[in-house]
């Protein structure tokens, strides 16, 4: 192999992330480890987390919301998983809920790093509590294809909630 | 398995955050560039970086010490959040300056060297998934062959095959 290219791709070892982000992004990881060790055992009251936080500024209470949004999303498809006995509903809701735990990472990830405007702040909660909502009916919807399509409709708002975060 | 690796992983998986902060601390730089090197932006790469930990700490428990290194175990989330990426992308418009390519000795690299490596860089962008992980492990990352094969889950004589190819393109590319 050419010497002149292995040198060449030795020097791009070098290639190195902003030191600024690495540590934003471990403060972010770390956070959320031990975030999720104290709420591991917890039973979840969206209620509570909203009430306590309701009265700070915006952006805590989408982070609150988005984060009452993962428990929800790991009880309602919990729930559907044992509710449903046919193995095609089983496998729909588990593929939805896997892509609404990827968008929730996003979202978790895109809040903790970004400035967000005020005007957007209260869209984005908006839009969170909206899919808090479709998902918490989906969980009491005793007709499956019904809870399904609820759920299917929160992931989609979940989905344009990321597209504002990245101003797409 | 470095036996460091082993005690870090055992920790975190027993929930203690710090241990795996130390993980973090040992191959983020490795997992950013090999992203980086395959997407071509600097934003992205760092999403992707943090995307990649976050799932290898809620999937840790499912980690497997029997004869994977917990980097090839890295490198494999990485890959998958890279074509994750390229699924979900229309349109990648890739618009960074030299300026961009950030190295750990910026201020001492010249600035033709800095082309240099911004050419080879635009070069890797072009080879195809499989060559771009094979240059970048082997060349960039010190990947033996074998540990090559494990992260990408292919035998070591196809990586060999594999490799050939790459370097191959890599060199035609590069010679326009």
């Amino acid at each position: 192999m050419d010497k002149e290219l292995i040198k060449i791709l030795n020097e791009l070892k070098n290639v190195a992330p902003d030191a600024g982000y690495s540590a934003k992004s471990r403060n972010l990881l770390l956070a959320e480890i031990n975030a999720d060790k104290r709420t591991a055992p917890k039973k979840f009251s969206l209620a509570d987390i909203l009430v306590a936080v309701y009265s700070r500024r915006p952006i805590y209470v989408i982070a609150a919301t988005a984060f009452a949004l993962i428990l929800i999303v790991s009880s309602s498809a919990f729930y559907m998983i044992n509710k449903m006995d046919r193995q095609d509903f089983v496998v729909k809701a588990g593929e939805v809920n896997n892509s609404i735990q990827v968008k929730l990472d996003e979202i978790k990830y895109l809040l903790g790093s970004k400035e967000i405007d005020y005007n957007k702040g209260v869209v984005i909660q908006t839009m969170l509590l909206e899919a808090t909502e479709e998902l918490k009916q989906a969980s009491e919807e005793s007709d499956s294809n019904k809870s399904l399509e609820k759920i299917k409709s929160a992931q989609e708002t979940l989905y344009k909630i990321d597209a504002l975060l990245q101003n797409k | 398995m470095l036996d460091g690796d082993k005690n870090l992983i055992e920790r975190a998986i027993g929930g203690e955050a710090e241990a795996f902060g130390q993980l973090y601390d040992k191959y983020q730089s490795g997992i950013y560039r090999f992203i980086y090197l395959k997407v071509g932006l600097r934003e992205e790469a760092e999403d992707l970086t943090h995307q990649v930990f976050l799932k290898s700490w809620q999937n840790i428990s499912g980690y497997n010490f029997k004869g994977f290194p917990f980097s090839s175990w890295l490198y494999s989330i990485a890959r998958n959040q890279v074509i994750d990426f390229y699924r979900l992308k229309k349109e990648i418009v890739r618009i960074e300056s030299i300026a961009e390519l950030k190295t750990e000795n910026d201020s001492q690299i010249s600035l033709d060297k800095k082309t240099d490596l911004a050419r080879v860089k635009n070069a890797i962008l072009e080879l195809n998934d499989e060559q771009q992980n094979v240059i970048i492990l082997r060349f960039i990352e010190d990947f033996s062959i074998s540990e090559t094969a494990l992260a990408l889950d292919k035998s070591e004589s196809a990586i060999k095959l594999l490799q050939h190819r790459a370097v191959k393109n890599l060199k035609k590319i590069i010679d326009g």
